[in-house]
């Protein structure tokens, strides 16, 4: 697919129903919830970011933590439209669940964002 | 003691072949299936075998959901999915908040200080509206709900930028 597709996949609910036959309804909550999920994870990075960005004394320090975790937020969210689409999509093709590694990418980013600031913090 | 009690629920739970059910039970699970979706409380021996056969009710009368959880795996879908978007307008509320503040204390009282907040109460209003309308027509398709609620984030985050380089 190409990508403008892909974001047409994501704004037109038709687009998403043309293919294939409709799931359990189950299965299609389920995705949904998952949908939600991320949704919480894209929203609690961005609310520490916010929250840094305003009890953080120093200036310099704030933008540098605080710009990263807004936008690593806005991906998450992104990201997570993206893959609700195309499970959407695989669920009613009967196809296999799209693979990802945004979580363990996501994970690694987190966690070597965390160790720097330890580091920054002990210095 | 122990004697009296049996015979009514004998007699509820095998109105016709009070003997020979025993023998009887195994051959013939598909004459027993339409009774016992009128008898739920019958479904201990067969729940397993028919867990397809009570999809379709549940897709029809939603609400009915709690009742029969326990025997159907289905699980509480609905109920998980209401309370997965409660906690997400929660979280919602708390990011607008924190905003609210950045753009009151980084603006201090002054005319783009209003815009921003009112900005930020119109976005929150925004997200309230769509997680309402989509738990009350939780069981039809989704349209453009979630791409909107992206949309609403995203906006939160550039004027969360905006006002931190500014």
């Amino acid at each position: 697919m190409s990508m403008w597709s892909v974001v047409r996949l994501w704004f037109d609910p038709d687009e998403v129903r043309s293919v294939g036959s409709t799931p359990d309804y189950r299965f299609s909550l389920a995705n949904e919830r998952t949908f939600l999920a991320w949704l919480r994870t894209a929203l609690a990075l961005i609310g520490g970011g916010l929250a840094i960005a305003q009890f953080l004394p120093e200036k310099r320090l704030r933008i540098v933590i605080a710009v990263p975790l807004l936008a690593l937020g806005a991906l998450v969210a992104m990201r997570a439209v993206d893959h609700w689409a195309r499970s959407e999509r695989a669920m009613r093709l009967g196809e296999a669940l799209p693979r990802s590694r945004f979580p363990a990418i996501l994970a690694l980013a987190v966690t070597l964002g965390a160790a720097a600031l330890l580091v920054a913090t002990l210095l | 003691m122990s004697e009296p009690q049996p015979p009514p629920d004998d007699r509820r739970k095998q109105p016709e072949l009070p003997e020979h059910d025993h023998h009887d039970a195994p051959q013939q699970p598909s004459g027993d299936r339409p009774e016992q979706r009128e008898l739920p409380e019958d479904n201990h021996h067969d729940a397993p075998q028919q867990p397809s056969g009570d999809r379709p009710e549940q897709r029809e009368f939603p609400e009915d959901n709690h009742h029969s959880a326990p025997q159907q795996p289905s699980g509480a879908q609905l109920e998980r999915t209401y309370l997965s978007w409660r906690r997400t307008l929660v979280s919602f509320t708390v990011m607008a908040l924190l905003l609210a503040r950045l753009a009151a204390v980084h603006l201090e009282p002054t005319m783009p200080a209003a815009w921003a907040l009112a900005a930020v109460a119109l976005g929150w209003a925004a997200a309230v509206w769509l997680t309402l309308r989509r738990i009350r027509d939780l069981t039809t398709p989704i349209g453009r709900t979630l791409p909107s609620l992206v949309a609403l984030i995203l906006v939160y985050c550039v004027m969360g930028t905006l006002l931190l380089m500014s």
